[in-house]
């Protein structure tokens, strides 16, 4: 049996999280919920902790219209926590305890939460957030959940909850890095779990890793997927346990459902000893972060037949929204693998900038009709009216604009192509990173690849792609400059080149954006050897170089392009040699013969040119008076 | 519409069954199933009104039942 003999597929949903939960907990209460790596716990157990600690949760005098902070480890007491708000009808707002401090006072004021749950090892931190929240002047109480009371409330006094209540409020990062909460429904969560139940044909059997926080959408859809279908959730903690030993876990634990982000996919899968296999494994599914064809080859070397592969692309705010499955034999088709198809009840549109269907094949913002859309963000009602719209096919229902930019390849499959907010403007030119990405992951040298706009102190905005180079000999910025110039205009080739062993990770699992090294002010690796500057000529123009580059020291042979030039920094370049020298030299001089020593060559030449010739001609390209007058 | 920029066009704010606000330019017909609150204005304007007069972000079927409850 599973959540479909139930009526899970039926599109109306009536009930709640918890009139699901209670139906499963009743037909499967002595199999294995949740095994972490101390306990294991059964459905019966859970159910009945859950319903202790929401004891602790009904007091007169809480108001009901706030979220309750729970603030736990990721274990079994937190997902027992999180069906006890929902078992008194109210909703919860998980925090990882990893959290920084300044981050969880942010959340937890914003959130305007009066009840924070906690448990004796976090206790120190709740009772600093109880402080941090009485100097603003507001109350908040703290409970326990080691210290049960010793009887039992009546359980009448447990409220019920509505299907279209509030089920959690979760905290994603904005882009502003003000951390902003997205609130869910019981209605959606039960849709997004019978299209994951659908989709995967989960079973009571399964068995489904949870490598997530509790605090991240990604994690409450496997706790639920996995917990409202009889099934086991078997967490492992990749901060604690680490990532070696994960390969070994999978099959010990006999994982058949597995998600992640992709950078923890790529990290294990690699590790992976060879002539292992994970026969049990049916589905691995990625979260969060673009999927290049790379990952699907990794797939391929799994020894796990009959897995399936899903992409998907969702937000905290819809669910998931579009998917993608892959067999072991399904062809690749370009650099990144498709986010696919709608999942059910989400229609997908693409739009400009003006709100108008872009024309087939075009990139477009993807923008998601259904009736399981957020409610809106927790006291942003200002956000909420500008992001969720109404729709004007008049089928009463909003458009969420998710930010994500897309195209549609001519088989109806989806690409997504990267946040919009990452979208960069050089020289006035939209340049999407992910397509400087896939130029740059074409090269054998590179195994993984981000860019981003990176503004220099001239106030320009200039492109940084950041790599981890394959095994072997690791290219050189000039290698993979002179790679990406072929393929792409050169307003687009990216100034400067960073080389890493790893990304930066964000607690969610996610490449840290904000914490990668910003581009040196060094000379970068290349190909040309270092000679420093001979003639006091040489040394002038090599300063204006090193002001206009922000770059030092820079040798008479290195060639502009690979310094990171462009054709507006040539025109600065050439524009100061002109107040210092008086010689006007065409643009396409420092495009063509592009180093100090030969530019130095040029301004000597266009000197004594200018001493022999004047007051005659002017063949420097100096504006002539006379022609602009005609 | 657009989500991001359009600052020069004039919008009205409009609500649904659950009040639930957006914007809408002034100039089109509402949507099927959205009304106006009766402001109009550059798009920051509208979002103003919408952060002062949208207080509770529960649909309001789910406030009424929860107030046939209490």
């Amino acid at each position: 049996m599973s959540l479909r003999d139930a009526g899970g597929s039926n599109m109306a949903h009536p009930g709640t999280l918890m009139t699901r939960f209670d139906w499963v907990a009743d037909h499967y209460s002595h199999q294995a919920a949740i095994v972490d790596s101390q306990d294991q716990w059964t459905y019966e157990q859970l159910k009945q902790q859950a319903d202790a600690i929401s004891d602790l949760i009904v007091t007169d005098g809480d108001s009901a219209s706030e979220p309750v902070a729970l603030l736990l480890g990721n274990g079994p007491r937190m997902i027992a926590a999180m069906l006890a708000v929902l078992r008194v009808g109210r909703f919860y707002m998980p925090l990882d305890p990893a959290s920084p401090p300044a981050r969880l006072e942010a959340i937890v004021e914003d959130s305007a939460s009066t009840l924070l749950v906690t448990d004796r090892e976090n206790l120190p931190s709740a009772l600093s957030l109880r402080d941090h929240m009485g100097s603003l002047g507001a109350l908040i109480r703290v409970v326990n959940v080691e210290q049960l009371p010793p009887c039992a409330p009546d359980a009448d006094r447990r409220p019920a909850a509505d299907p279209d209540g509030f089920a959690w409020l979760l905290y994603t990062s904005g882009s502003t890095g003000k951390p902003k909460g997205v609130l869910q429904t019981h209605r959606n969560v039960l849709q997004y779990v019978s299209n994951y139940t659908e989709g995967l044909r989960i079973r009571s059997t399964d068995r489904y890793a949870l490598l997530f926080s509790c605090a991240v959408n990604a994690g409450a859809h496997v706790i639920y997927s996995t917990l409202l279908n009889g099934a086991t959730l078997c967490l492992y903690d990749p901060r604690r346990q680490g990532l070696s030993a994960l390969p070994e876990w999978l099959e010990d634990r006999q994982i058949s459902l597995y998600a992640s982000v992709p950078t923890l996919f790529r990290n294990w899968i690699q590790h992976l000893t060879p002539g292992r296999s994970l026969p049990r494994l049916r589905a691995v599914m990625m979260y969060g972060e673009p999927v290049y064809d790379r990952d699907l080859t990794l797939f391929r070397t799994l020894q796990a037949p009959g897995c399936v592969f899903v992409n998907r692309l969702g937000s905290t705010e819809t669910g998931s929204t579009l998917w993608y499955f892959a067999k072991q034999d399904t062809p690749s088709c370009g650099a990144h693998v498709p986010v696919g198809y709608p999942v059910a009840g989400n229609e997908i549109l693409l739009q400009d900038d003006a709100g108008e269907a872009v024309p087939a094949g075009e990139i477009g913002e993807i923008v998601v009709r259904s009736r399981y859309l957020s409610p809106g963000y927790w006291r942003l009602p200002e956000l909420t009216a500008r992001l969720f719209r109404p729709d004007p096919s008049g089928r009463n229902v909003r458009l969420f604009h998710t930010g994500d930019l897309g195209r549609v390849l001519p088989d109806g499959r989806v690409v997504c192509l990267g946040r919009r907010d990452f979208q960069i403007k050089i020289r006035g030119y939209r340049v999407e990173p992910a397509e400087l990405e896939s130029a740059l992951l074409k090269h054998p040298g590179v195994k993984e690849a981000l860019v981003l706009g990176r503004v220099a102190s001239s106030g320009d905005a200039r492109l940084a792609a950041y790599y981890i180079p394959a095994d072997g000999s690791p290219p050189t910025g000039s290698e993979l400059r002179r790679w990406m110039v072929p393929l792409l205009p050169d307003y687009m080739v990216p100034s400067f080149f960073v080389s890493l062993a790893a990304w930066p990770l964000a607690p969610n699992g996610k490449i840290d954006r904000r914490a990668l090294p910003p581009p040196g002010h060094e000379r970068p690796e290349m190909d040309a050897a270092f000679a420093a500057p001979r003639s006091a000529l040489e040394k002038e123009v090599a300063a204006v170089w090193q002001q206009v580059l922000e770059l030092e020291p820079i040798g008479v042979n290195d060639p502009f392009l690979e310094l990171g030039g462009t054709s507006l920094l040539a025109m600065r370049i050439l524009a100061r040699l002109f107040d210092r020298y008086r010689v006007r030299l065409p643009l396409r001089w420092l495009m063509e013969a592009p180093t100090v020593a030969m530019l130095a060559k040029a301004v000597s030449a266009a000197i004594t040119e200018r001493e022999e010739g004047k007051g005659t001609a002017n063949q420097n390209g100096v504006p002539d008076d006379t022609r602009e007058a005609q | 519409m657009s989500v991001e920029t359009q600052e020069s066009l004039i919008y009205k704010v409009v609500l649904n069954h659950e009040e639930q606000y957006s914007i809408w330019p002034a100039d089109r017909q509402n949507p099927p199933g959205w009304r106006d609150a009766g402001k109009s204005g550059t798009r920051a304007e509208c979002l103003e009104y919408i952060k002062q007069v949208w207080t509770d972000m529960r649909p309001l079927s789910v406030r009424r039942r929860m107030e046939d409850q209490a």
